[in-house]
């Protein structure tokens, strides 16, 4: 791992769409990461075999392999992040593909602001995983939470939580940055047999925003990601 | 024509007289016709000794002329059996004793019974004419009725009802309208048409067939073949209202002159159907014209500046940083413009498909306006926005995806239509049984009669430089839900739109399943 320290994180395009492949690879050049394209499912493979790349962008809609069964035979031998690329309107395929093992999602059309808020997440937690442990600490703007020490302060000041709104937080803070499905969500807090029952979540989310939002009309940390779950805002 | 249990009662009385029967029935009018023979033996007592018999025959044919004029016929001859008896019995020698003695005496007794006879026979054809022109008029003043109800009525339903509430008055029985479909078939008409078992429709198929050409067949209704200039429309059916009565038999021709009347406005109604079907048409390839023609306005627009924009960044090398600067912005910008537009033209089609259902569930109103707020971030960045979302406020069913939409769409809206750096507010209430979100702002308002207008569609294509289907969509969404959305002006300047969701109590929340140890 000393290599990945010194050297660009390098990132599998996996898209077929000429503009989109020509976007892509102008943004994450300027920003210093190496690119590798693939243009079909069959490519993509190979190349995560030869290449090892720290991160995958992955396209569901491919002409070759449905964009599903990539991810698939992707997970068989690597753990390597994999965030895809869907429309609007198809939030179902986007909770399918975290559940079949995606870290994250982008919805297009997207801007480069949030492509690379997105590959750093990812970046950051496949970092956290390997190493084990992880940072302890996290801070955004006014709130700071200490998981080692139990505390969450605003602004300095302590903010009293509920146990379930203890155990929501760090689930979100242990994958800051990166969105969490309701399933997953409800699956951490309250086990398996409620992975149904989102409006538990919704609930206790405004609770906690009450608590750690200044207006929790307009969450600044706490975000909801319609019709998938929600995001621990990690860096602007 | 008086309507109601009266006349129909009148009505089904005279039908449940024989055709053209006059007497009345029963043992009454005999009876009635042996008290007048009374009242002439009484009298007769009295004259018989200061006059002859003539006088006394006379009493009794004055007698038997009443009964006749009175009581018809058959009474009337039973009256002068009845007078000549009492001749015989009680005037003519042997007194008290029935043993006519001179051929005279059955002269007198065959004199009164021709008189019953003629004057009962003229005077029950009095009556029939009389009863005849009564019911004639009566047949007429129905027709009338009818004709005037038929006049007014605007739709097949109405013509039927008009049908059934004379028909029931008339004939004491219900109406039932059929009409040919291109199939051949008897269909009913109007909402409320009875189901026909296969006999009965197997008779109506019978009336409707020319004449001569099939035997009736024996159903519980009658049927009446319904004509016009052009052919036979239909059936109309008269149908007794209790199971098992018989079929009504209305006279000759007037059933015929009913149906036909019922044809003439059937017919109107379905030519007005037929134009209101060709308007219609004519309705939606305007819609259709418009739509294409702000599609390819709408969409074109963008997509050229966006070509125009980019053509000159790679063309012109002399442009300054400033310059190439405010192409990229707008090449940006219209990006976003089409995007949105395609959405709302993805999202109304989807919608009219009726292929979206809303999945309702328990969600705080907060949650919605933060994601819609989170999405619309860079647009809002320039724009003083208020919320105001009511503390305590319930968890509303709806589907958030949903919802979002609705309120992106109303705060796209109000940032379309209103000056840079005007506020906007959004505001969450409970009122009643409902909750009210409300998206408000300080620009020009509506024109008075724009607040329905504008949640049609394409109906700001000019103006906003959108399809108009934001609003649209808003509609269908809030319908989805139960819900509504109106448009209004604000006191002080400006426009509110109010989207209001029904409210139900929400479910209890469920304790902590897993152990877990919480914060300090």
């Amino acid at each position: 791992m000393t290599a990945a320290a010194t050297q660009p994180p390098q990132v599998l395009v996996v898209e077929d769409e000429v503009h989109m492949q020509r976007f892509l690879r102008a943004t994450l050049l300027a920003n210093g990461y190496l690119v590798t394209e693939a243009t079909t499912g069959e490519l993509a493979l190979l190349h995560a075999t030869r290449r090892a790349p720290d991160v995958v962008v992955l396209d569901l809609g491919l002409p070759d392999i449905d964009g599903f069964e990539v991810m698939q035979r992707l997970r068989a031998f690597t753990k390597v992040p994999i965030v895809v690329l869907s429309a609007r309107g198809h939030e179902a395929d986007k909770v399918r593909a975290l559940d079949a093992g995606a870290d994250d999602y982008l919805t297009k059309p997207f801007g480069v602001g949030e492509l690379l808020a997105r590959l750093r997440a990812a970046l950051r937690r496949a970092i956290v995983v390997k190493m084990g442990g992880g940072e302890t600490v996290f801070e955004h703007g006014d709130l700071r939470v200490d998981l080692g020490a139990r505390q969450v302060l605003l602004a300095g000041q302590e903010v009293r939580l509920t146990p379930i709104e203890w155990k929501m937080l760090t689930v979100l803070v242990a994958n800051a940055g990166r969105v969490v499905t309701h399933q997953q969500l409800l699956q951490e807090v309250w086990g398996p047999q409620c992975v149904e029952e989102t409006h538990y979540l919704r609930v206790y989310m405004s609770q906690m925003r009450r608590k750690l939002e200044p207006d929790p009309a307009r969450p600044r940390c706490l975000l909801t990601e319609p019709g998938v779950g929600y995001r621990l805002r990690a860096d602007r | 024509m008086s309507s109601g249990g009266q006349s129909r009662a009148q009505a089904a009385t005279s039908l449940a007289a024989p055709r053209g029967g006059t007497k009345p029935t029963g043992w009454r009018p005999y009876a009635k016709a042996f008290a007048i023979m009374a009242v002439c033996t009484g009298v007769s007592e009295f004259l018989h000794a200061p006059f002859d018999l003539g006088n006394v025959v006379a009493v009794y044919l004055l007698g038997v002329m009443l009964a006749a004029a009175w009581l018809g016929r058959r009474p009337a001859v039973f009256a002068s059996l009845l007078g000549a008896l009492a001749v015989d019995f009680l005037f003519l020698p042997p007194l008290y004793g029935f043993l006519p003695e001179q051929a005279a005496h059955l002269l007198t007794f065959s004199v009164m019974l021709a008189v019953a006879a003629t004057v009962g026979t003229l005077a029950a054809r009095l009556r029939e004419q009389l009863q005849k022109a009564q019911e004639r008029e009566h047949n007429t003043a129905t027709l009338y009725g009818l004709a005037r109800d038929l006049a007014r009525a605007a739709d097949a339903d109405a013509v039927v009802h008009a049908v059934d509430h004379h028909v029931r008055a008339r004939f004491g029985c219900r109406a039932v309208l059929l009409t040919c479909t291109a199939g051949g078939a008897l269909q009913g008409v109007g909402a409320a048409a009875p189901a026909l078992d296969d006999r009965e429709l197997d008779a109506a198929r019978a009336a409707m067939a020319p004449a001569h050409d099939t035997p009736p067949v024996p159903a519980r209704g009658r049927y009446q073949a319904m004509t016009t200039g052009k052919g036979t429309l239909g059936v109309l059916g008269l149908l007794p209202e209790a199971e098992g009565a018989p079929a009504v038999e209305p006279p000759h021709g007037y059933l015929e002159a009913f149906a036909n009347q019922t044809a003439i406005a059937l017919e109107r109604t379905m030519l007005a159907d037929a134009a209101g079907r060709a308007a219609l048409a004519v309705e939606h390839e305007r819609l259709r014209n418009t739509l294409l023609s702000s599609v390819s306005h709408d969409l074109r627009t963008p997509i050229a500046s966006i070509i125009g924009a980019s053509s000159a960044l790679l063309r012109e090398q002399t442009l300054d940083a400033h310059t190439r600067r405010e192409l990229l912005e707008s090449i940006h910008q219209e990006g976003g413009r089409l995007e949105r537009q395609v959405r709302n033209l993805l999202d109304m089609t989807r919608l009219e498909a009726g292929t979206v259902q809303a999945r309702l569930d328990w969600t705080p109103v907060e949650d919605v306006v933060g994601a819609v707020l989170t999405r619309l971030e860079d647009g809002l960045r320039d724009r003083e926005l208020i919320t105001h979302i009511e503390a305590e406020l319930p968890p509303v069913p709806m589907d958030g995806m949903l919802i979002e939409q609705v309120l992106l769409n109303l705060l796209e809206n109000a940032l379309r239509h209103t000056p840079p750096g005007t506020p906007l507010e959004l505001a969450a209430r409970a009122v009643g049984t409902g909750v009210q979100i409300e998206v408000a702002d300080r620009g020009p308002g509506l024109a008075a009669n724009a607040f329905e207008r504008v949640f049609e569609k394409f109906h700001g294509t000019a103006r906003s430089g959108g399809f108009g289907l934001g609003l649209a969509i808003c509609r269908a969404i809030a319908s989805l839900h139960g819900g509504s959305v109106v448009a209004a002006n604000r006191p002080g300047g400006g426009a509110v739109f109010t989207l209001t969701l029904p409210l139900v109590p929400p479910p209890s929340l469920p304790p902590l399943v897993r152990t877990s140890r919480g914060a300090s």
